[in-house]
């Protein structure tokens, strides 16, 4: 609703207008105009012309005005020049100094030169002279407030670039197309060796003793700066620019990696004189136990040549069999030991535990035909083919050689957990006391009285080894002194395989929906 | 005519064993011992102090040899074209692949692994005197020159 102002300033109604705050519930988005005005009457009439489409606040002095300024943010301060205490200019000048409100100021002929004045001091937006018409203040307050919107938005834009510059500990610089500095964070200035940012302007980085690293400006890359205490690493995202007047830039955020960089080149270290020394016990381990085989021959031969050279007497005999027996198991101990410290994983393949074990059945059949050796629903798992085999050999093995009275039965058993196959080989056997449950698994322990010969207590300590390979463990169940033993181990399902490693899907859509 | 063996053994015990065991299964062969590499070749070259030797009909080498390791032996044997046609057996106490891999790879003409007990061993010289001594036929040796 506008209304001209009938005869400007005219004399309306008497008093009753307080200073005092306009609608604070859309203060967020109206801008706030503070009228400054000593005739309450053209004050009410303003007011009118201005609410609904700004928050109006109206004062009658300079020094009020003043006041309201402190505390309240205002876009446009719309002043009588004409006022008793403090002119419009003086108000407007002092206003400048404290806000960005844009000033407007109202004037009479016969205030020409204040106006000029304040204008050319840069301390007033625009000036209106009475008598004027409304629309010609709606415009100019539109276009005041506007300005101070623009100018307030370019201030929080450039707070929020600096407070991000300042408080990052990454290093940031703009440079124009010749290479030289014209902003840069404090984090940048220090790595450069500098107090403050402000030394480096104009610079390029050759001429503050540094080398250019040439990069592709658009390229993340890793580069060294050679500060002061010595060269440091920096990860450096670079990224070009044009300005408006036609020159170009480019700005560089660069991340101190130097000690990431280190702990990189100590955990290579680590892992390769961890790898170095793996490598070696194996091949002691291995080297060992070929060579100590030499030794043990010749001991073994050199007696048994000595028996027949001169025969032996009974108890000479017995004495010279457990010689020859002795050198027998130590032989087998090393080829046990030679064997578990060469397995290692090769080649991972799909593989069908139930296909392995119904193999492994039928080959140890001839060992004992009483022998029932079943698998129930057995899963296709992802592992070493060969040392998924030797653990079931090892395992059923075992089940038969500690087998009880009755015809051994081998139960084996899979199903998923906590993301892991579990699987259990039971058996009817002699089974195992419950302390030595954990130990069994340890290299040369043997579970029973098995044949000295054969036996060297490698097995299960083999079975824990090929299951930690393949992410597992295993561990031992038995009710000693009922009969049964069941040993327990987990594989890992591996989390992801590439494509072409995938379990093939063999449920065609097509088939299923055809046999329904 | 007696046939000649060369053994090449550094380990007395072993020497000694072997000898024992041919005079057991083979009989009536010479047998002339070197202990390394060098002395092979010296020995096969005539050169001192083997200048008197035959020419081995057949030599025996241990896999495992001081210096000149067995596998460059048995490589510089066979690469001469004058050595190339004498058999060699090589025993070793070795079972590994890669060991009987690479002796035949090098043209061995025969891995044996030593056996356990002496009379195992005994049983593996007749199997192999045998037939490299009796069944196959072997060029011809020549005395030595001087």
């Amino acid at each position: 609703m506008r209304h001209p102002i009938p005869g400007l300033w005219s004399s309306g109604s008497e008093g009753g207008v307080n200073d005092r705050l306009c609608s604070p519930e859309d203060s967020e988005q109206q801008p706030a105009i503070l009228l400054l005005d000593d005739d309450r009457n053209l004050l009410t009439a303003l007011e009118g012309l201005l609410e609904g489409d700004y928050r109006v606040i109206s004062v009658t002095s300079g020094v009020r005005a003043l006041d309201v300024l402190q505390v309240e943010p205002v876009a446009v301060i719309v002043s009588d020049q004409i006022m008793p205490g403090m002119s419009g200019d003086e108000l407007l000048a002092r206003a400048a100094a404290i806000c960005d409100a844009n000033g407007i100021l109202l004037t009479g002929c016969e205030d020409l030169d204040a106006v000029a004045r304040a204008i050319n001091q840069g301390r007033i937006f625009g000036f209106l002279r009475k008598p004027f018409a409304p629309e010609q203040l709606l415009m100019l307050i539109r276009r005041a407030a506007e300005h101070y919107r623009l100018t307030r938005e370019l201030k929080v834009e450039r707070e929020l670039l600096r407070c991000l510059m300042d408080s990052t500990p990454d290093l940031i610089a703009f440079r124009d197309q010749h290479g030289r500095f014209f902003r840069l964070n404090r984090s940048m200035a220090t790595a450069l060796g500098l107090t403050a940012p402000e030394k480096a302007l104009g610079k390029t980085l050759p001429e503050l003793g540094f080398r250019e690293s040439g990069a592709d400006p658009a390229v993340d890359r890793t580069e060294r700066l050679l500060a002061p205490e010595g060269a440091r690493w920096y990860s450096t995202t670079r990224a070009g620019f044009a300005l408006m007047d036609g020159s170009h830039g480019s700005v560089s955020i660069s991340r101190d990696i130097t000690e990431r960089q280190q702990f990189q080149k100590e955990l290579l270290c680590h892992a390769s004189e961890l790898k170095l020394l793996n490598q070696d016990l194996r091949q002691f381990a291995f080297a060992t136990a070929h060579h100590l085989q030499e030794p043990l021959r010749q001991v073994a031969s050199c007696l048994e040549l000595i028996a027949r050279r001169s025969p032996l007497q009974d108890d000479d005999r017995q004495l010279f069999d457990f010689a020859v027996a002795g050198a027998r198991r130590m032989k087998a101990l090393l080829r046990g030991a030679q064997a578990y410290t060469a397995l290692e994983i090769r080649e991972r393949t799909w593989v069908d535990c139930d296909a392995l074990l119904k193999s492994l059945a039928e080959q140890l059949r001839p060992r004992d035909a009483q022998a029932v050796i079943r698998g129930v629903e057995l899963p296709t798992v992802y592992a070493d083919r060969d040392l998924l085999e030797l653990l079931f050999r090892h395992l059923v093995e075992n089940s038969l050689a500690y087998r009880a009275e009755s015809p051994p039965r081998v139960l084996v058993k899979a199903g998923l957990q906590d993301g892991s196959w579990l699987f259990s080989v039971s058996d009817n056997g002699i089974g195992i006391p419950e302390e030595y449950q954990d130990r069994v698994f340890e290299m040369f322990q043997r579970l029973g009285p098995g044949s000295w010969d054969v036996r060297t207590g490698l097995g299960l300590a083999v079975c824990r080894k090929i299951v930690g390979f393949h992410g597992g463990q295993i561990w031992c169940r038995s009710c000693y002194p009922n009969p049964g033993t069941s040993i327990h181990f987990t594989l890992r399902v591996p989390s992801s395989l590439p494509e072409a490693l995938q379990e093939p899907v063999e449920c065609r859509p097509d088939l299923a929906a055809g046999a329904s | 005519m007696k046939r000649h063996v060369l053994l090449v053994e550094d380990n007395p015990a072993d020497v000694l064993l072997t000898r024992e065991a041919l005079r057991e299964a083979a009989g009536g062969l010479v047998l002339d011992v070197v202990t390394c590499g060098s002395e092979t070749l010296a020995f096969l070259r005539n050169q001192p102090p083997y200048q008197n030797a035959h020419r081995p009909d057949l030599i025996l080498m241990d896999w495992n040899l001081p210096r000149m390791s067995g596998a460059e032996l048995l490589g510089a044997l066979k690469s001469s074209p004058e050595f190339l046609p004498i058999p060699v057996i090589v025993l070793s106490t070795s079972d590994a692949q890669s060991d009987i891999e690479r002796a035949y790879r090098l043209h061995a003409n025969c891995y044996v692994v030593k056996p356990m007990s002496y009379g195992e061993f005994v049983d593996a010289v007749r199997a192999f005197s045998l037939f490299w001594l009796s069944l196959a036929r072997l060029p011809a040796t020549q005395r030595a020159a001087r």
